[in-house]
């Protein structure tokens, strides 16, 4: 059921005294949460690695690319918006599976304080005064699946995985859930009824806290700290949408995981489009296993063992028909963001978005971390550095001479997207031996 | 168990030197790399996991060990270990969701992305509820919530006025099940009040219903004595964590009704539960199967058999992965109703069906699509036990090769308790396909050079390929092979520095399994696991108490392999505590 617009005036004058609590009353104001830097938000796109015979644009002019690879092609759709960025390595690019360098800049070495790059920028916000109802939302399905149980993510804090919601459903619920009246019953009354039930479990809670040890005490502080998060955003949220935004149709589940993500995206373009969350993340399975079924193609199969590892005979056919289909939900995502307005009326959503596709590996099938590759895309030419062809940006890296120089990072476009968010502290990110080359990667940023 | 230490000298010059290129594991296959199925955080190896400091005021949450810790000494008065909360795993609630309602058709939903830890995901310290998992939780409760009101109303409700007597009356019915233990008067308050906000009786269950599903009653079982108890005190277990203890150790679910009434019975008598006479009742329930697997695949790393596998060297097909799970469950099942630790590790049979038969070069007479006990004749081409079993050498190996590291490490870390630590940053363990007639053995002695100990790699993988090479009799797929790649296989092997006694060489699995079912230090080292699977324990003070109570009970039955798991319930850990866990 989709929600018509209202205006503020309208909305006054139908919610009555339950409504407002202060925190929202910004955006009544019309005055969105203050931006941090040039742009507002980030979405961190998240798959397995891929062959860089593959992916590197079969031709470029200067750092222009002139002709796509068969299976990043479907990025020349978006090509005025993106920067291919190659060959920059990790800090240990022979790490394994399960090493958590792709988005925390850190190896197995760290492991024990391996932070992920969109859980920093969430804690960088915050202490920036710049909240929203959801810091972070992950999502993606397929990445606790059964199949591989030592699959792992890219999410990590403080040493700790960290899950992400893999119901469509239950991910717009989270998001979007009290927006909406249940059959038969108002907003209010569900709402009533769901913050009833948190002060029921908080109070549980705290007494069950008070009979326990300290490390035990400590373990249910999370389960609590995550029931007053809900509670926040119950009190925040008022009983319709308003502005330019609208609530989505609730979706329905699919049993195919690239279907869920398909309607993850979705998600993810409403939920920034309501200045609900600013900084997401999309995983599509773990590192070990995702099930691919596409019959459109057709294609089938574990996109780690049957498209990377035993691909190579085959020239890798199948992990380039899959990367070509990545490439274009990537696509897609962006297209979403580039039709869409900002709430306050600014332009478009692309324009105050960065959209980063990560990988766990550089060369997958090698499991090599050297050519560590990354897709950005941005608009309006606020942070990220475009041109009308497209740009590819290469690195250093590579193996023939990672013995006597590693070459570039790949950290360092981490720090990009942190400076393009307003961050320009990195201290307590990434490889604390990073050095002088603690810094955004040149040639990134206009 | 003494620690092994890998020459840390040469591992020092290693960390001060460029990349090195080891072949420790495969470029495929990612569960046979070598090092890798587990977690390698280093660090932390061995010592029961750091602590991380909280930002901003955040709980202080301990890491997960990476290794089963050294054991702490039993002191002269005991302890029975201390007291902890223990969330359900994600297999434990959805068994109890369905068990709850007694309908299979419940709503079922991805929740938990737990990590495992050792193998297992049964680490009380691992098993969080943080961030948007709570929305998730609660989503999903209210669509079961939902659901129940829509399809089991009557079996929830006996009454349906919304008089005070008949909400209170539903949710002590409702919530004893649902917590598994009898609500007290305050907690019936709480949720009546939920109740009775509603505007009409089915919507006052959905609440209560919803409200249960996320209370932190359902999903932890606590492990603490009775509500009266603070921290730090020393408790009896109530009857009913024991039912709770005992009833998700046997069966993965919440206690059914027999077990609910002794649990009652003893509550109202203020005495405890007669554990046993519920132990042979449960250990009779098909779902024990189930939990006895779990236990077997975590402590034997069956989940790497779905590693891939370079179809240019090694074929093997999901029918056959299926069938050589079939055939270890068949097994291990087998050995536990009525075998031991000897016999798991030597038993001159398995249970076969037609195809795995075939798989393996034994004969098919008899045989169909069920596995059925099968002994190897004189001049099989199969060694006896477990350690032999396609479930395990195909998953012990790389996508090209047996992997004598795997499996040597196997044997080290799973039967000799002995961890090897994680290799140091930055070492590629990236294999190179074996050379024109090269054997297994012969890549990785090139690849290692077990003699040159200016290296480091050598200080490590001694320990292991030299027992796996006693393995070399079988190639990456399980099938029994006299000679690789053109090479007469050679499976002399030795065991390095074991945990106790003199080294030993062996020739081949047999020779190895003999020695494996002798060794008290294999038996002690069965103990550790299962207990940290049915305790979500690795280490805790005086935790030798424990695994002495535990081997002294399996030795009394020739170590059979129920023994063990009985041995479990019996101890005093089962029943008593005493303090809380340190952080």
């Amino acid at each position: 059921m989709k929600m018509p617009k209202l205006t503020r005036r309208s909305l006054i004058k139908s919610a009555g005294a339950s409504l407002i609590a202060a925190p929202f009353l910004s955006l009544l104001d019309g005055k969105p949460a203050r931006a941090a830097g040039r742009v507002k938000r980030v979405l961190f796109f998240c798959t397995m690695g891929t062959q860089s015979e593959l992916w590197t644009p079969t031709s470029v002019s200067g750092d222009n690319i002139t002709t796509f690879s068969p299976s990043t092609l479907p990025l020349a759709a978006i090509r005025e918006n993106i920067v291919l960025v190659d060959n920059l390595s990790s800090g240990t690019p022979t790490e394994g599976h399960g090493c958590p360098q792709g988005l925390c800049g850190v190896g197995y070495q760290y492991t024990s304080s391996a932070t992920s790059v969109e859980q920093f920028i969430a804690e960088k916000l915050k202490a920036m005064s710049v909240n929203t109802l959801i810091p972070v939302l992950l999502v993606g399905d397929g990445t606790a699946d059964a199949a591989s149980s030592n699959g792992r993510v890219m999410f990590w804090r403080n040493g700790t995985q960290l899950s992400t919601l893999a119901s469509p459903r239950t991910a717009f619920n989270t998001v979007f859930g009290n927006f909406m009246a249940p059959a038969g019953g108002g907003v209010d009354a569900l709402k009533n009824r769901r913050l009833a039930t948190c002060s029921l479990i908080e109070d549980e809670i705290g007494a069950l806290q008070g009979r326990l040890g300290p490390r035990e005490r400590d373990r249910l502080q999370l389960h609590y700290q995550s029931i007053q998060q809900i509670q926040a955003r119950l009190m925040q949220t008022p009983t319709m949408p308003m502005g330019s935004c609208t609530v989505p149709a609730s979706p329905t589940d699919s049993s195919n995981p690239l279907n869920n993500n398909r309607m993850h995206l979705d998600l993810l373009v409403n939920a920034f489009a309501c200045d609900i969350t600013r900084v997401a993340g999309i995983h599509y399975g773990n590192d070990q296993y995702l099930k691919v079924d596409l019959p459109d193609i057709p294609l089938s199969g574990n996109n780690h063992a049957d498209f990377i590892h035993s691909g190579r005979s085959e020239s890798f056919a199948r992990l380039a028909k899959f990367e070509a289909w990545l490439a274009g939900e990537f696509a897609y995502v962006v297209q979403q963001l580039k039709t869409r307005d900002e709430a306050d009326g600014s332009g478009k959503l692309l324009d105050n978005t960065l959209v980063i596709w990560c990988r766990d590996f550089g060369d997958a099938d090698e499991h090599w971390q050297y050519a560590m590759k990354f897709v950005i895309a941005g608009g309006a030419n606020k942070y990220l550095k475009t041109s009308p062809m497209g740009r590819y940006v290469k690195g250093s890296a590579t193996r023939a001479t990672a013995a006597t120089d590693p070459g570039d990072r790949h950290e360092r476009i981490l720090l990009n997207v942190c400076e393009a968010l307003g961050i320009t502290s990195y201290t307590g990110f990434g490889d604390p031996a990073l050095g002088a080359n603690k810094k955004p990667y040149p040639n990134i940023a206009v | 168990m003494p620690k092994l230490t890998c020459s840390l000298e040469l591992r020092r010059l290693l960390a001060a030197t460029a990349l090195m290129s080891v072949a420790l594991g495969s470029n495929f296959g990612c569960l046979g790399c070598a090092g890798e199925g587990e977690p390698m955080t280093q660090g932390t190896a061995g010592q029961g996991g750091g602590t991380i400091t909280g930002t901003g005021g955040a709980p202080v949450i301990p890491l997960p060990p990476s290794d089963l810790p050294a054991e702490k000494a039993c002191g002269s008065a005991g302890s029975p270990g201390p007291r902890q909360l223990r969330r359900l795993t994600a297999v434990e609630f959805a068994a109890t969701v369905r068990d709850l309602f007694r309908d299979p058709s419940v709503p079922t939903a991805s929740i938990f992305g737990d990590q495992p830890t050792l193998g297992f995901t049964v680490d009380s310290g691992s098993l969080l509820i943080q961030d948007l998992v709570g929305d998730a939780l609660r989503d999903y409760a209210e669509t079961v919530a939902t659901w129940a009101v829509t399809n089991h109303l009557a079996d929830i409700a006996t009454c349906m006025t919304m008089d005070s007597a008949c909400r209170r009356q539903v949710i002590a019915s409702f919530g004893r099940r649902a917590f598994r233990a009898p609500l007290p008067a305050a907690r019936i308050d709480a949720y009546e009040a939920l109740f009775a906000a509603e505007t009409s009786f089915a919507k006052g269950v959905e609440a209560m219903v919803a409200a249960m599903l996320q209370s932190p009653h359902f999903l932890y079982r606590t492990e603490l004595g009775p509500e009266s108890a603070g921290p730090g005190s020393t408790v009896t277990l109530t009857p009913y964590e024991v039912a709770s203890s005992l009833s998700y150790l046997l069966t993965g679910s919440m206690p059914d009704d027999q077990l609910t009434q002794a649990a009652d019975a003893a509550g109202a008598a203020g005495g405890v539960l007669d554990v046993d006479a519920q132990l042979t009742r449960l250990l009779a329930d098909p779902r024990a199967q189930d939990a006895v697997m779990r236990f077997a695949s975590g402590w034997l790393s069956l989940d790497r058999l779905a590693g891939a596998k370079d179809p240019a060297y090694l074929a093997l097909t999901d029918a056959n992965r299926a069938d050589m799970l079939g055939e270890t469950r068949a097994f291990f099942l087998d050995t536990f109703t009525t075998g031991s630790l000897s016999t798991l590790l030597t038993a001159n049979y398995s249970f076969l069906n037609t195809r795995m038969a075939q798989y393996y070069g034994l004969p098919t007479t008899g045989l169909g699509t069920t596995f059925t006990k099968v002994t190897f004749g004189a001049g099989a081409t199969r060694d006896p036990g477990i350690l032999a079993q396609g479930a395990l050498l195909a998953g012990l190996a790389t996508a090209r090769t047996g992997s004598p590291t795997q499996r040597g490490k196997l044997v080290r870390g799973r039967f000799l308790c002995q961890p090897i630590p994680p290799p140091p940053p930055g070492v590629d363990t990236n294999l190179p396909p074996p050379a024109a007639n090269q054997s297994t053995r012969a890549l990785y002695e090139a690849h290692v050079n077990y003699a040159n100990t200016t290296r480091s790699c050598p200080g490590c993988h001694v320990f292991m390929d030299r027992i796996g090479f006693g393995f070399e009799h079988y190639d990456g797929v399980g099938k029994y092979r006299t000679m690789d790649n053109g090479q007469t296989v050679d499976s002399s092997a030795v065991v390095v520095s074991p945990p106790s006694g003199a080294e030993k060489s062996f020739d081949g699995i047999a020779e190895l399994a003999t020695w494996l079912a002798a060794n008290e230090d294999v038996k002690r080292c069965l103990v550790r696991y299962w207990t940290y699977y049915a305790y979500g324990a690795a280490s805790w003070e005086q935790d030798a108490c424990t695994y002495n109570a535990v081997q002294a009970e399996a030795a009394q039955n020739g170590f059979a392999l129920k023994n063990v798991l009985t041995g479990v319930v019996h101890a005093p850990r089962f029943t008593r505590r005493a303090g809380d866990q340190s952080p």
